[in-house]
């Protein structure tokens, strides 16, 4: 196939959407809202503590999810130039 | 400066449905922007699916747009779950107060007050005996009993202490009223017709009836010691620091051209805890003549000092004090005589004084300082309400002052912490009061001159 290069224009400035949605993506993965136990003045803390763990796990995976799209439009990029 | 771990800053502010702490408060923000930038991003993640090449890349940018929504979604549970959360423990929490305030009304009443008929009168006398039976002159025995409490100051800096000091002040008048009914309707915890003000009043005047000079008002007048440039406050602990600590009454005046002028007051905190009125206004008379919400020697004085220095019914005036100079402050805010634009104070027993509303500022205070108790319960305020203890559980509380969650040094080190707070609560009355006096100086022609006053009471003989 012939080196399409509107297609090509197109995946690079999705590849730069992505990238920084990526960025953005884990460095909330990196700083996921936890709470110290004295900001809390009732017995809420542990609840908090493990649903903040869970966001932070989701967060990462949201971060490795637009990861994998950025690797497959750098793929689907490389194919439209060659 | 206390050596440990500061303990978290509550936070009271007006109209808020729950307490919480500063960090809590400064939290519920961050979820709501996580939230929204989650959300904002599965938008453009759906965008970009609209222009995939291909299946797998849309259906894995469908998948994140998806999953994107569903995380907003579970942070703004999060943050409502909080919310919910400390909303119940605040509710608990006054339940909690109220039964317990109420129940110690009536059990006041019912069992301690005949209990007390009967002992108090041997207690009295017991007492009596053992002062006398004690080894060493009255001065000595004075000395011993301020050297036992330096010694043990844990026995006074607990939020124990604070709320029996609290039951005891505001329970003295019911006590006397006797009737658990009675107690009940017109006590803090009722109609709050009787309470703290009214044990302070009825304290000054039998101490007036009396004809002696203890706890005995009398005249003040005011003299203008010093005067010179100065520089605008920025921050709450450089305005705590700014409270005198012997000159009485330090005034700010901000001018800039074409404006009138602006006034910061500071109020220093009591001078000497004699009861007897001699020549220091800043005294124990002051405070409890405070306390009753009459114009007390320091009330006054600052109040002519105020007028010295060119403040009108009408000029702009922030009222910063500690202690007793809180209760300045309070009262004459809550006197409706002065354009009060802002009122900041430290541990001050004024809790009880009536604002008008719309005074806004900053109230701290000590949960193991019992002075703020002795005003009695705090009433409604438009002021951000900041609480915290000085000493917790696992600190070393020093033993060369005497009430060390009173002293200023502490306070200085809360003031300090509440500069670096992040709720909005907080920080926007730091802003209004920083902008108070720095919108002034930051103009041309802008400038600050300061003066201090020193009041004396004049008794009989004076």
């Amino acid at each position: 196939m012939p080196p399409d290069p509107i297609q090509a224009d197109r995946l690079r400035d999705q590849l730069a959407t992505l990238r920084q949605l990526r960025h953005a993506a884990e460095a909330r993965a990196a700083h996921p809202p936890r709470l110290t136990t004295d900001a809390w003045r009732g017995d809420a803390h542990a609840a908090y503590a493990i649903t903040a763990d869970e966001l932070a796990a989701e967060l990462a995976a949201l971060a490795a999810g637009i990861a994998r799209v950025e690797r497959l439009t750098r793929t689907e990029l490389a194919h439209a130039l060659a | 400066m206390p050596s440990h771990d500061p303990s978290p800053l509550v936070v009271h502010a007006p109209g808020a449905l729950f307490v919480a702490t500063d960090e809590l408060l400064a939290h519920l923000p961050v979820l709501t922007r996580l939230a929204d930038e989650v959300e904002a991003d599965g938008h453009r993640a759906a965008w970009l699916s609209l222009e995939a090449p291909s299946a797998m890349l849309r259906a894995e940018l469908d998948a994140c747009e998806r999953r994107s929504f569903e995380l907003a979604d579970r942070v703004r549970r999060m943050r409502t779950a909080i919310a919910a959360a400390e909303l119940a423990y605040s509710a608990a929490e006054r339940s909690a107060t109220a039964v317990h305030d109420v129940v110690s009304d009536w059990a006041a009443a019912l069992l301690l007050r005949p209990a007390a008929r009967l002992l108090l009168p041997w207690l009295a006398l017991g007492g009596l005996a053992m002062w006398h039976l004690a080894p060493g002159s009255d001065e000595q025995k004075r000395a011993a009993i301020g050297r036992w409490m330096l010694e043990n100051p844990q026995v006074i800096t607990s939020p124990e202490f604070t709320a029996l000091v609290g039951r005891v002040v505001s329970g003295a008048d019911d006590f006397v009223l006797g009737d658990p009914l009675l107690m009940a309707l017109l006590g803090e915890h009722g109609l709050g017709l009787m309470g703290a003000g009214t044990s302070a009043a009825v304290l000054s005047g039998v101490a007036a009836l009396a004809g002696t000079s203890v706890l005995t008002e009398t005249p003040v007048r005011v003299r203008h010691v010093a005067s010179g440039p100065g520089t605008p406050p920025s921050g709450a602990a450089e305005r705590l620091r700014r409270v005198p600590d012997q000159k009485q009454v330090r005034i700010e005046r901000y001018s800039a051209p074409g404006e009138p002028d602006r006034f910061i007051v500071y109020v220093a905190p009591t001078q000497t805890f004699s009861p007897v009125a001699d020549a220091e206004p800043w005294d124990l008379t002051s405070n409890i003549t405070g306390v009753a919400g009459l114009p007390s020697g320091s009330i006054r004085a600052t109040e002519q000092a105020m007028a010295h220095a060119g403040i009108r019914p009408d000029s702009q005036v922030v009222l910063v004090g500690y202690s007793q100079g809180g209760l300045v402050a309070d009262a004459i805010a809550g006197s409706g005589r002065w354009n009060v634009a802002g009122l900041e104070t430290y541990g001050d027993p004024g809790g009880g004084v009536d604002l008008p509303d719309g005074i806004r500022g900053l109230a701290v205070r000590h949960s193991d300082d019992f002075i703020p108790a002795t005003g009695g319960p705090q009433q409604p305020v438009d002021r951000v309400i900041v609480e915290r203890r000085a000493f917790p559980d696992a600190a070393v509380i020093p033993t060369d002052r005497p009430a060390p969650a009173h002293q200023k040094d502490a306070y200085l080190a809360t003031a300090r912490d509440i500069d670096g707070a992040r709720s909005s609560a907080i920080r926007d009355e730091l802003r209004a009061l920083d902008a108070f006096a720095r919108d002034y100086t930051e103009r041309a022609g802008g400038n600050v001159t300061t003066s201090e006053y020193r009041a004396e009471r004049i008794s009989g003989s004076s």
